[in-house]
């Protein structure tokens, strides 16, 4: 048998959890450490809320705007949920630097559970999203007048189904960084396909005021849904359709990104990928 | 003896690149093995192939006893992996980079914070240690790297490129690094595409082309092929450089011939006067003569065309 570095080295192997946690906090660490990155998950949400509600502030003196309402409590959920997709382009930008560094390759060259690194990834970023959605919240009651009026339950439930939507998401945006293995590129992507999303929705005007193509889009974007959802928690209106959807919404959204996440996963580093991950750009994929 | 690595008739495709034509390989355990070829000769692709990150398109692999295929996760337990694009985090310390990856090897906090404490020190990170990876100059994140590869204690270790674009001090302080793993016992694989590197580290070198292993040996029994060195004439004019051509390949001298210039395989410095001597005789003046140590292209040249007959020519 062939002899190791130390012959007294043993090999404990690890579990799922602890490969999950581990990982966790080296996503988490990079998030604090990298001022950058710190900063703008601080400063996007006090943008957003700031901006966005100020922007659409107008609404509420549209014919279409139900009445009695304070704006801010009709638009906050529109902006956490607008906030939180968002946010979660940043998986697909994590995923693919890691791929695109070579980290990938490391850890898929440890005896780790599959999937443990996408697993960490989109944990990390949903608590990074959590976070977000908590300093709006602050910042809203602080500074915007911003109220629940559903009782403790309508504010846990619309911070409980936020924070899924964003877990949810983040197994969308992997796929796209898993599938890309580039930064920059899974990051336009992201944001191609999630700004329109945040428009072509209930989020800022009422859906019957947009065009008829647009409104087909709104019709089946996961985004109305939730946003509908958490409104209803928020302003403690009725919530017999709202809730069954968003949750049908989530359950949707989490599926689909987790069989396309998996399904690129399983082909990188075969044959016929788009080259190997590691490969810096304009190195042309040779063979070797 | 046994054997870490071994590999029978691996091949690999990307689309309609073969990158491996059908490989055997045999390493014994505790020897340092190079994988020695230009970019796209498919010293990677094998890598990968060995280390699990891609399965081959047909053939056999083992490392440490276990097959690539059917035993990926106790393979990942027995090798570590320093890939040609240094993977630290360089958001984490080397102590944190070195730490987190003992973790994931299933070693206990304590472990690992003492092997990582240990490796610093083998490698002169200790001062670093507490740095982000991101501000270590090229040769420090090699060797952390490196020292990451190590923590799990690997029997087998897989350098791709270990010393691709570091300069020459770097490539330096890492040839050492890797000498000594070499004490320890542990089986080394590494791939090149230095020569000398090759050389100095490795026990065996396999000579990788096409996704082929053209051939194999010890470092002296690939240079003698060369003839051990090389000398290097150069031309000043076209018309001089293909009269010198004519009259070595008369001579039934191995030549090859990048820009102007004409490498004859040679034992040594008791070649240089014959040839000096050949082309004198033939008229042909020169613009530029170098006695030198073959490079991987030498020998890839030698493999690749007649045998040199410069015994005959002397």
């Amino acid at each position: 048998m062939s002899s190791s570095v130390n012959p007294t080295s043993n090999k404990p192997t690890t579990n799922f959890f602890v490969e999950v946690m581990i990982l966790v906090g080296r996503n988490l660490r990079k998030i604090l450490r990298v001022p950058q990155l710190a900063f703008f998950s601080l400063v996007q949400p006090v943008l957003f809320l700031t901006l966005f509600s100020q922007v659409f502030r107008g609404l509420a003196s549209s014919p279409g705007f139900p009445r009695g309402i304070n704006y801010i409590d009709y638009l906050l959920p529109s902006i956490v949920i607008s906030t939180v997709a968002q946010n979660a382009v940043q998986s697909a930008v994590g995923i693919a630097t890691d791929l695109n560094t070579g980290m990938i390759d490391r850890f898929r060259s440890l005896p780790i559970t599959r999937g443990s690194v996408l697993f960490a990834r989109s944990i990390s970023d949903f608590l990074r999203s959590g976070f977000q959605v908590l300093v709006m919240l602050a910042l809203g009651y602080a500074v915007f007048g911003f109220r629940f009026h559903g009782g403790f339950l309508g504010a846990i439930g619309m911070v409980g189904l936020s924070m899924a939507f964003a877990w949810a998401l983040t197994w969308i945006f992997l796929a796209f960084g898993v599938q890309t293995k580039n930064p920059e590129t899974a990051q336009v992507a992201g944001f191609m396909v999630i700004f329109p999303l945040m428009f072509a929705s209930s989020s800022y005007v009422p859906v019957e005021t947009l065009p008829g193509w647009l409104q087909a889009i709104a019709q089946v974007n996961p985004l109305s849904y939730l946003v509908d959802a958490t409104r209803a928690l928020v302003l403690g209106w009725d919530l017999s359709p709202d809730l069954a959807q968003a949750a049908i919404a989530i359950a949707a959204v989490a599926a689909a990104g987790m069989f396309l996440t998996f399904r690129a996963w399983r082909y990188i580093g075969r044959p016929k990928s788009a080259g190997r991950a590691k490969r810096p750009r304009g190195v042309p994929a040779s063979a070797d | 003896m046994s054997h870490a690595i071994t590999a029978t008739a691996v091949t690999q495709d990307f689309g309609n690149v073969h990158a491996l034509r059908g490989v055997d390989l045999e390493i014994a355990a505790g020897t340092v093995y190079a994988l020695l070829g230009h970019n796209g000769a498919g010293k990677t692709s094998l890598v990968n192939i060995l280390t699990t990150l891609a399965p081959p398109a047909s053939g056999h692999a083992a490392v440490a006893g276990f097959d690539v295929v059917r035993n990926p996760k106790q393979v990942r337990s027995k090798i570590g992996l320093t890939g040609q694009f240094a993977a630290v985090d360089a958001d984490l310390t080397g102590r944190e980079n070195i730490h987190m990856i003992g973790r994931l090897l299933g070693l206990s906090a304590r472990q690992s914070r003492d092997g990582a404490a240990e490796l610093l020190a083998r490698f002169s990170l200790t001062e670093a240690g507490d740095r982000r990876a991101g501000t270590y100059s090229g040769g420090m994140r090699r060797r952390l790297d490196l020292a990451a590869s190590l923590v799990g204690k690997p029997e087998v270790l897989f350098l791709d490129e270990p010393t691709t674009g570091l300069d020459p001090s770097a490539r330096l302080e890492l040839w050492e690094v890797i000498e000594h793993l070499v004490d320890g016992g542990a089986t080394v694989l590494l791939t090149t595409q230095y020569l000398e590197e090759a050389d100095r580290l490795a026990h065996r070198i396999g000579v990788m082309n096409e996704g082929l292993m053209v051939a194999e040996g010890t470092a002296a029994e690939l240079k003698s092929k060369v003839g051990g060195h090389v000398v290097q004439v150069g031309f000043a004019t076209d018309s001089e450089f293909s009269d010198a051509l004519r009259a070595l390949e008369r001579e039934g001298l191995a030549a090859d011939f990048p820009n102007r210039t004409i490498n004859v395989p040679a034992h040594g410095a008791s070649d240089v006067a014959p040839i000096v001597r050949l082309l004198d005789d033939a008229g042909i003046g020169i613009s530029g003569l170098e006695l030198r140590e073959p490079t991987l292209d030498d020998v890839y040249f030698a493999l690749t065309s007649a045998p040199s007959h410069l015994d005959q020519a002397r």
